[in-house]
């Protein structure tokens, strides 16, 4: 009995692998297939010449600011109409969210569907599908493309750059400052206060706040400040703006010096830590940090207005979030931007610059076919530099979204069309500048003014954001875990600080971290960052 | 009923119903959040009963263009895809349940296997694929025509049946089929009430495969839509963009959004519950 069991049990074993086998078998000669197709298409392109062809493109478009919305059919989307006739090509376009846009991509790819532009929104995930060979190098197909070449400062391009090759040409343009220090000038002037410009007076003010009954309501229901953790567990949402007085910022990495500083181990981390130790264990911060992620939360906390200093959007005194602190807090607080405070050894950075690191690609199928690659790279150009298109695709339908007032684009009030209806519109904005005033379209001019407060304090940003993992370092997730685990328990008091040198030494021992500081050290070396 | 007994009677009712109110409180809070302004939520924290009555969540997101196309493929995908799950896990089930039939034991390995080893989503991918069925409906039913799960709970049931309704049947002249129509269908609505539901609830929650194999907005079952809603504007890009936090829809029609999804097919089960038990127990103890 037993014995048939066993000879039952190769039986199917042998029928699903030949199974699988024959998939394996069959997929291969597809591609084989495939890829011979794709050689053969240049030769006749050469027969015809000059006869310009319409080219199917597929564009995988992670850019755009509303990936949920589906992309409308053509015959509805006049923005694609008009793409696709500038530039002679059919553009499949096809979205996707966070969570399902690697999923998606790999199975095209498996599949071997892979799109002909794709956007990455890291360098990380560039740099790998370059190197799984699923994108091409650039370099000789923008020659082709100066305008695109010119549009962009060099510092955009250069984090383009992979192993002495362009891989991708720059993405969205990040806008620099966005959230910076708030604080209740209400609250300041009722309690005789000026605004902190140092760690320790920002922390008597946060004690101030909280328990001298700023509101004058007689109640006890005000707090110092407010801030959060991501996710992954890490202080964020402006606790991260508290390291940063002591020049230092959690999970970052530096070259300082001529050196990799891994700023965890610091020993001015250790001095951070100890501040913000004792901002949480004063009890100043609104005991709800500990469940706040997204910067939903913090906005509630600042329509609320029963925290007086915190660190937010510089869009917050715009007229609808204003009529929100009107609504929710019951009246609006003379919320005041200000600098942030200077550190002991006279940092005072608010953030980092924006760095450029997402960027569109070229799948190599496509780049096979020089003709194709060439109208892709100039669809590239056309997208980012064609001054008539811009307003289309920075602001949506003329005469609907925006209207030219005088040779300038305006952006027309919300409320005078359905919104929802036109949030497709996004999915071509990514092409938008970071300063073009028309598209933000502010309200109040001391929006303008909070955001160049902020953009005064920006730190350089050209090491951290261009290191990408080793696939082979195994303990690479532990190990980030282990730093996160015990910063959080630094920062809360659940372990006490004279247990750092521990923490540095088990990260050595225990956790290699040599293996990651060699790593890193490679990859800047490589880029000219280390010498 | 003596003094002890009704103290132990009230114990346990007040247990039961403290279970019952941890259990219904989340969804009457959802249920009032998605009635109530943003604003409003904000203000109080917990809302058990709102001041201000409104409807403008249900607008919001009933207003979608693409809600009512999804509702129809949903209804659609549950409603055919449930009864051709049914048709086929009993088809399949039937036979295997019959101790006559030669290599029982080897087909059903070779399914249960499915059960412990999957493909995953790229083989799958490429087998809808070649099956031409991306970007069509068909694509969410098919693939998953027949779960092993349900057909080994439907073969356990058939294999309870008494064989002797069998054989009277076929002293009687009845053929595999008239059998299995006349004789083992009716017997067998338990099982069908059970496994129709499992079917259906899975159907009527799936999105994954939506994603992955439809491209056509217009074909979107509801789950991807109002997931779409519920997400707001989750762009992937992680640099400094000040677009990101622009998009984040209010609670409200967060709730609005999960009443809206749950009711129809929390609505299907007192009508099957008396079934449900039955099949489920009977399904459970002759594996």
């Amino acid at each position: 009995m037993q014995k048939r069991h066993v000879y039952i049990l190769m039986l199917v074993m042998s029928i699903l692998l030949s199974g699988v086998l024959a998939g394996c078998g069959s997929n291969k000669n597809n591609e084989e297939k495939n890829t011979v197709e794709t050689t053969e298409a240049p030769k006749k392109e050469e027969v015809k010449e000059e006869v310009i062809e319409k080219y199917k493109i597929s564009m995988y478009n992670l850019a755009g600011f509303r990936p949920t919305v589906p992309v409308l059919p053509i015959d509805k989307d006049p923005i694609r109409q008009m793409i696709e006739k500038a530039m002679n090509i059919e553009l499949d376009m096809s979205v996707a969210t966070n969570d399902q846009a690697w999923d998606k991509l790999n199975v095209l790819i498996a599949s071997n569907q892979v799109p002909d532009l794709l956007y990455f929104n890291d360098r990380a995930n560039a740099i790998k599908y370059y190197n799984q060979g699923v994108t091409a190098d650039l370099d000789e197909l923008l020659k082709h493309t100066p305008d695109l070449m010119g549009n962009f400062d060099p510092s955009r391009w250069e984090p383009m750059k992979y192993n002495g090759k362009t891989i991708g040409t720059p993405g969205v343009e990040g806008v620099g400052g966005i959230n910076g220090w708030w604080i209740n000038n209400d609250w300041l002037k009722k309690l005789n206060l000026k605004a902190p410009t140092t760690p320790e007076e920002l922390l008597n003010v946060m004690k101030a706040f909280t328990f001298n009954d700023p509101d004058g309501n007689g109640k006890n229901d005000t707090y110092g400040f407010v801030g959060g953790l991501t996710k992954d567990g890490v202080l964020g949402l402006g606790m991260d703006k508290l390291f940063l007085m002591f020049g230092v910022k959690p999970n970052y990495v530096d070259v300082e010096d001529g050196k990799l500083v891994i700023h965890n181990i610091d020993p001015r981390m250790k001095e951070a830590l100890t501040f913000v130790n004792s901002v949480i264990s004063a009890n100043v911060m609104d005991p709800d940090w500990v469940t706040m992620n997204v910067g939903l939360q913090l906005d509630e906390k600042m329509y609320k207005g029963k925290v007086g200093i915190m660190v937010n959007d510089w869009r917050r005194l715009e007229p609808e979030h204003v009529k929100k602190m009107q609504e929710i807090g019951g009246s609006v607080p003379d919320w005041t931007a200000i600098p942030p405070m200077k550190g002991p050894r006279g940092d005072q950075i608010l953030d980092l610059k924006p760095f450029q690191s997402s960027q569109w690609a070229i799948s190599k199928n496509a780049a096979k076919d020089p003709a194709k690659a060439k109208r892709i790279i100039e669809l590239l150009q056309y997208l980012y530099t064609d001054k008539e298109a811009y307003p289309y695709l920075a602001y949506g339908v003329k005469g609907v979204t925006w209207t030219d007032e005088g040779g300038q684009a305006k952006l027309t009030p919300k409320t005078s069309y359905d919104e929802k209806e036109y949030d497709w519109k996004y999915h071509y904005a990514f092409v938008r500048r970071g300063n073009d005033a028309a598209y933000f379209n502010f309200q109040n001019p001391k929006t303008a003014e909070t955001h160049a407060l902020n953009l005064k304090y920006l730190k350089d940003n050209n090491v951290n954001p261009r290191l990408v993992p080793d696939p082979s370092d195994t303990l690479a997730v532990d190990r980030e875990k282990y730093m996160n685990e015990m910063n959080l328990k630094f920062a809360t008091g659940k372990e006490s600080l004279s247990k750092w040198d521990d923490y540095v030494q088990t990260l050595q021992d225990k956790f290699k971290l040599n293996v990651l500081i060699d790593n890193y050290t490679a990859q800047l070396k490589n880029d000219g960052i280390l010498k | 009923m003596s003094a002890a007994e009704r103290l132990v009677y009230t114990g346990i009712y007040l247990v039961l119903i403290s279970i019952a109110v941890v259990c219904v409180f989340p969804f009457l809070y959802a249920l009032s959040v998605s009635f109530t302004s943003a604003s409003e939520v904000t203000r109080r924290g917990i809302v058990l009963i709102p001041e201000h009555i409104t409807l403008s969540a249900y607008y919001e997101i009933l207003g979608s263009s693409l809600i009512s196309n999804a509702y129809k493929v949903s209804l659609f995908v549950t409603v055919a895809g449930t009864f051709l799950n049914i048709f086929f896990t009993m088809i399949t089930a039937y036979p295997l349940a019959r101790k006559a039939l030669p290599g029982r034991q080897v087909i059903l390995l070779y399914i249960i296997f499915t059960m412990m080893f999957s493909g995953g989503m790229i083989p799958h991918y490429l087998l809808v694929k070649e099956l031409g069925l991306l970007d069509s409906v068909w694509a969410l039913i098919v693939p998953g025509l027949i779960s092993a799960f349900n057909l080994i709970i439907m073969k356990g049931f058939f294999e309870q049946l008494p064989e002797a309704i069998d054989e009277s049947a076929r002293i009687d002249g009845a053929g595999e089929v008239r059998i299995l129509m006349s004789i083992v269908l009716p017997l067998s609505m338990p099982i069908i009430a059970t496994v129709g539901l499992f079917y259906a609830v899975g159907h009527w929650n799936s999105f994954f495969d939506a994603i992955l194999y439809i491209q056509d907005a217009n074909k979107y079952p509801v789950q991807l839509v109002l997931r779409n809603i519920l997400l707001g504007a989750t762009a992937i890009n992680n640099e400094n963009l000040p677009e990101v936090n622009d998009a984040v829809n209010p609670i409200s029609i967060q709730m609005a959004t999960v009443m809206v999804t749950t009711l129809p097919i929390l609505f299907v089960y007192p009508f099957l519950q008396k079934h449900f038990t039955k099949g489920v127990l009977l399904g459970s103890i002759k594996g």
